[in-house]
């Protein structure tokens, strides 16, 4: 079972065998609707915590996807930017953005957990 | 979200259908609903029927003998090509050729018009009028009604079907530009065969009053037929994949109507306000035209304001209009392009959030209307 947890713009991290991933979170995607494409950074490049990595285009807006550690890029899923739509569908699972290797392991206890991350109060966003 | 847009007479409807709700022109209005999405509710009035809110579209009525020299002179479209219980797509030129707005003019009788106008030039359009109505002293009777009535479309190839089922007897859209004042249920409705999709459909006037109780009538009856709300996302999609123009996007006051390539409106048989200025542009010719591109490949979109070049990086234009087309899967976009340009076919590359992307000039619609029965 993969642990997910976020920050306040909606990425999260995924934890799952030792390896972590980076994505965006269902009220994310429900918030943008229909994804039409998914610019995803290089391989090996690196990214601080808040910085943005990836866009995230939908019918209608363009939003900027920000790193929640600092983190380098191990390997990109290029399933997601052949087909955005993934994105819509599984968010959490075959809808993630990269693979990446966390730079700075004493920011991961600065992220929401899951729980929390439910509660939280998402308008004004 | 913080919303001070003027809550439509409808508002509650599209909240208990799980609007998405943005502010334009000042109208809190639905962007998309809920399990649902722009480009659901794109493909159903593509292929079914979709219901739209329009009630933030301005109506402005004219009345007195001198309606018809009046609106001559005003509109650059020659009225004779209409009758009454026709209507026309027309523009309201400067007398330097830009455009104060676009809009649908209803004959009613040559004494006895109304214009439905877009919601953000309502004020604009009406001070244009009255002004226009003073300077020549044609003493028309003019009256801005937009918040009395509320508007209701219907679109997509089962337009008929719904109102059928909702019990509109003997309504049909095979005269695309024509109305009907009809009695339904006892409430007076304008039912209109116009649309901005490019689809077989209707727009229904009726006085705010009873729109609540028309778009539920609508809804349910066709619930069967699989109709469903579209916002203003997809409204906006469908009407760029039809080339249909947006005003504030792809026309304003400093666009003539020649470069925004709608020669096809002007009546150059009759006199009217800006005709000598459009003319002298036919004779000299435009610098820019709108015209449309294809992006070529998978690319995000290109959006208002983004620069497009030749394929050797000479300056070719600016994008007016651009989004992902459901319809065809790929980005298009309405664009000004140098005139020598403006030619199907023609390479380009377009700004796309800063970097260049392929493209290809394109003759808009992208989309083929299909407003007779195959």
């Amino acid at each position: 079972m993969a642990e997910y947890l976020y920050n306040k713009t909606h990425e999260y991290l995924a934890r799952k065998d030792g390896e972590y991933t980076v994505g965006i979170s269902e009220f994310a995607v429900q918030e943008l609707g229909d994804i039409t494409f998914v610019e995803l950074p290089a391989a090996g490049s690196e990214f601080r915590r808040g910085e943005p990595f990836a866009t995230v285009e939908s019918v209608k807006a363009v939003s900027e996807v920000y790193a929640p550690v600092d983190m380098a890029i191990v390997s990109v899923n290029e399933e997601l930017a052949e087909h955005p739509e993934l994105l819509n569908e599984d968010p959490l699972g075959n809808g993630y953005f990269a693979v990446v290797r966390v730079m700075d392991q004493s920011q991961i206890s600065d992220l929401i957990s899951d729980e929390d991350y439910k509660a939280m109060d998402k308008s004004g966003n | 979200m913080d919303l001070d847009g003027k809550k439509m007479v409808l508002h509650d409807q599209h909240i208990a259908l799980g609007a998405r709700v943005i502010e334009f022109a000042g109208f809190a209005m639905p962007v998309w609903y809920e399990g649902q999405g722009i480009i659901a509710e794109h493909m159903a009035v593509r292929k079914g029927a979709g219901i739209f809110d329009l009630s933030h579209m301005g109506e402005i009525f004219f009345r007195g003998k001198t309606a018809y020299d009046y609106l001559q002179h005003v509109l650059c479209n020659d009225l004779r090509k209409i009758g009454n219980g026709g209507c026309q797509y027309t523009l309201l030129p400067r007398p330097e050729g830009g455009v104060v707005d676009d809009l649908l003019i209803y004959q009613i009788n040559p004494s006895s018009y109304f214009a439905v106008v877009n919601a953000s030039n309502i004020q604009k359009d009406y001070r244009w009028f009255v002004e226009q109505n003073e300077k020549g002293g044609f003493g028309v009777e003019i009256e801005n009604r937009s918040d009395e009535y509320a508007l209701i479309a219907v679109q997509g190839p089962k337009s008929e079907q719904v109102l059928t089922a909702a019990g509109f007897s003997n309504v049909h859209c095979d005269f695309p530009f024509t109305f009907r004042r009809f009695k339904f249920k006892n409430v007076r409705v304008i039912l209109s065969a116009t649309g901005y999709t490019g689809e077989r459909g209707f727009e229904l006037i009726v006085k705010a009053d009873s729109a609540v109780w028309l778009w539920q009538e609508l809804l349910e009856a066709g619930r069967p037929l699989d109709l469903i709300p579209v916002g203003l996302g997809a409204r906006d999609t469908l009407r760029l994949e039809a080339g249909l123009c947006l005003y504030g996007n792809d026309l304003d006051d400093t666009t003539t109507v020649m470069e925004a390539n709608l020669e096809w409106t002007i009546g150059w048989d009759k006199e009217f306000l800006g005709r000598e200025a459009l003319e002298r542009q036919k004779q000299r010719g435009v610098k820019r035209l709108l015209f449309g591109l294809t992006v070529e490949g998978k690319s995000g979109s290109p959006r208002h304001g983004a620069r497009v070049l030749t394929p050797t990086g000479e300056d070719a234009g600016v994008v007016t209009s651009g989004s992902f087309s459901p319809y065809l899967g790929r980005n298009i976009a309405f664009c000004y392009l140098q005139p020598e340009l403006a030619q199907e076919g023609q390479k380009l590359q377009v700004e796309v959030r800063g970097k260049l992307a392929p493209a290809a000039a394109t003759r808009p619609p992208f989309v083929k209307h299909r407003l007779y029965k195959p």
